[in-house]
C-alpha cells in the first residue's frame, strides 16, 4: 500500500502520527509518574483508576493502529538525538528569563523600586545558566 | 522578600517561567541517564560522552539549589498540577 502515497503525502502521513504516538506516550508517562515532586510543582493525576485503566487500553488500541498502518504505509522508523533538541528549549529559556527581570514585569503593573535589587541578579544568573546548558550541548563533543 | 514587592500578576509571570523552566530541567536530567525511547515511529537517543554528562548534572544540580533558594526568597509555593489538564489540552 506504500504506493499510494507520494513523498510528500508520505511525510505529512509520518508527522501527525510521530506526533500522536509521542503524545500517547506522554500521557501515558504522565498517567503513571504523578509521585514526582518538584520545587514548584507537585503533580497528582484526578481520575479514578477505573478510567486510568480505561485510558492505558485506548492508548494501547492507538499505539497497535499506528504500528499497522507504519507498515502498511512503509513509515520507517526516525532517529531523534535529544542533544539536538535541548539547546533550542534551552534558548526560549534563556529569552524568557531575562523578560523576567524587574524592568519587564511593568507589563504586569507598577513595579516595587526595591524589586530590582531582590530579584534581577537572580533572573540573570539563571539565563546565563539556561545559555550555558544551550551551548554545551551545541558543543557537545560526544 | 515578600509579597509586597509584588502584585500577583507579576508574581505569577515569575512564577509560571521558573515553574517551567524547572521542568524542563528535570527532564533533560532524566534525559542524561541514556535511556534510549523507543517509539514506533521514532527512536530518541541522548549522545553525549559520560564526561559531559557530567559536567551537565553538576549544572543542573546547582541550577535547581538556585531556583529553591530564589522561591524561597520570593514565598513561590508548590503548585499541585492535575495532568489531567495537560492531557485534556
Amino acid at each position: 500500500m506504500s504506493d499510494l502515497l507520494n513523498s510528500s503525502q508520505r511525510t505529512s502521513l509520518f508527522v501527525t502520527l510521530r506526533d500522536f504516538e509521542k503524545s500517547l506516550r506522554r500521557v501515558e508517562s504522565l498517567m503513571d509518574s504523578t509521585e514526582a515532586n518538584g520545587i514548584l510543582f507537585r503533580p497528582r493525576l484526578s481520575i479514578s483508576a477505573e478510567k486510568r485503566a480505561q485510558a492505558h487500553q485506548k492508548i494501547s488500541a492507538a499505539l497497535d493502529q499506528i504500528h499497522e498502518m507504519s507498515h502498511l504505509f512503509a513509515l520507517d522508523t526516525e532517529d531523534q538525538d535529544a542533544a539536538r533538541l535541548i539547546p533550542s528549549e534551552m534558548s526560549v529559556y534563556w529569552a524568557n528569563l531575562l523578560d523576567s527581570r524587574s524592568g519587564k514585569l511593568k507589563r504586569y503593573g507598577k513595579v516595587h523600586p526595591q524589586l530590582a535589587e531582590n530579584l534581577d541578579a537572580y533572573t540573570l544568573s539563571l539565563s546565563n545558566i539556561a545559555l550555558s546548558l544551550a551551548t554545551l550541548f551545541k558543543e557537545n563533543p560526544l | 522578600m515578600d509579597d509586597l514587592l509584588f502584585n500577583p500578576y507579576q508574581k505569577a509571570s515569575l512564577a509560571t517561567v521558573l515553574h517551567m523552566f524547572e521542568e524542563d530541567l528535570r527532564q533533560t536530567d532524566t534525559c542524561l541517564d541514556g535511556r534510549q525511547a523507543d517509539g514506533i515511529l521514532y527512536r530518541r537517543q541522548l549522545h553525549l560522552s559520560p564526561a559531559w554528562r557530567a559536567v551537565v548534572r553538576q549544572l543542573i544540580s546547582s541550577t535547581l539549589d538556585e531556583i529553591a533558594t530564589l522561591a524561597g526568597k520570593l514565598g513561590l509555593e508548590q503548585e499541585v498540577e492535575d495532568p489531567a489538564g495537560m492531557i485534556i489540552a
